[in-house]
């Protein structure tokens, strides 16, 4: 069986062990504490691993390999947060509510450095590949779209909590840094995900594609849960969780087609 | 799928398309014959190494620079 049909296999299983815990709470409160910490190590653990084997798949060091690296390192500084943010939140009981930001927080924001480079590393590189970037059109339709989602995400999250008196300017910083952090990353990805789209169903765009998804995904997380804590409704254990978890297994995804693309060329199949 | 009367622009088609699929294969053959000042349906034999260095360029972005060689090689030495 191929990795990937592996991984999509353990993606189904953990999407719906997670989300039997979150509906069901099995165990009370204290066992979905330990699930909703534990799983995200789990699933950044998984995208880490195959993330290392990509980067090793490539064989020559070349800017494509160097972008790969990048969300590796992003990714591997997600892991160490994720694996911080449990060992704080279920071995030293801190309550994460009123410590935010934590530790985890500061290694959150230094991870997206790397990822940002590293897609804008694809994205570049794509333009610079003169390969067709598609209709002129529809990027003038969709930039306004884009602008007035941007509009709401500022005015009804971003503003209101800028104003918050009750929050301290660090604690502002940290619920504004994530959404917009987020749009960094987002707005790379949706470009990838189009130019991905104008090759349909050749293989060579599938981990662009996964790995957009991914990102995506953990931008509809970040917006919910900057939104969700910042009204004292977050909680461990929350459906948004899920986004985070299937986002780190969607990269893995990308991950794992990218390195199957690469053993087609260099027929090994290790 | 036969997508072009002229065989080595149809070899090149076979190549690309399972990896960029059929709209990307049509247009990177496309534009790589135009840079060269020819047709699809006018692609020589002696155009195909030119054809191949051009394509390894926009291959790199997703391939590595190593595996987009191996994709260049291959139509480099279409017969």
């Amino acid at each position: 069986m191929k990795k990937s049909k592996r991984l999509w296999i353990f993606l189904c299983i953990l999407t719906f062990i997670n989300l039997v815990f979150y509906l069901t709470r099995p165990g009370g409160d204290k066992m979905l504490l330990y699930v909703s910490d534990l799983l995200p190590v789990i699933c950044s653990g998984i995208c880490v691993f195959c993330l290392v084997k990509t980067v090793k798949k490539f064989q020559e060091w070349d800017f494509t390999k160097t972008s790969w690296l990048m969300i590796h390192t992003g990714i591997a500084l997600y892991f160490i947060a994720e694996i911080t943010y449990g060992v704080l939140e279920v071995f030293e009981i801190v309550d994460m509510d009123v410590a935010f930001p934590t530790i985890a927080d500061y290694i959150w924001a230094i991870g997206y450095i790397p990822i940002v480079v590293g897609l804008l590393m694809m994205f570049t590189g794509y333009l610079k590949s003169g390969l067709p970037m598609g209709h002129t059109k529809l990027y003038c339709c969709v930039a306004p779209l884009v602008l007035i989602l941007l509009s709401v995400v500022f005015y009804f999250l971003l503003i209101p909590i800028f104003r918050d008196p009750e929050s301290s300017g660090l604690v502002k910083f940290f619920y504004i840094f994530y959404p917009v952090a987020d749009l960094f990353i987002v707005i790379p990805a949706v470009l990838l995900m189009y130019i991905t789209h104008l090759f349909g169903r050749g293989t060579i765009s599938k981990p662009w594609k996964y790995l957009a998804f991914g990102f995506m995904l953990f931008t509809v997380g970040d917006l919910l849960y900057a939104y969700l804590d910042w009204m004292g409704k977050y909680e461990s254990g929350n459906l948004i969780d899920l986004g985070w978890n299937v986002g780190y297994l969607l990269i893995a995804l990308a991950a794992v087609y990218q390195t199957e693309l690469l053993e087609s060329f260099n027929g090994s199949e290790k | 799928m036969n997508a072009y009367t002229n065989e080595y622009a149809q070899k090149i088609y076979n190549i690309l398309a399972p990896m960029v699929g059929d709209l990307m294969s049509k247009s990177i053959i496309k534009s790589n014959t135009a840079k060269l000042g020819i047709k699809e349906d006018s692609i020589q034999l002696s155009n195909l190494p030119i054809i191949a260095a051009e394509m390894k360029k926009g291959l790199t972005v997703f391939l590595g620079s190593g595996a987009a060689e191996t994709v260049a090689l291959r139509i480099a030495n279409i017969q």
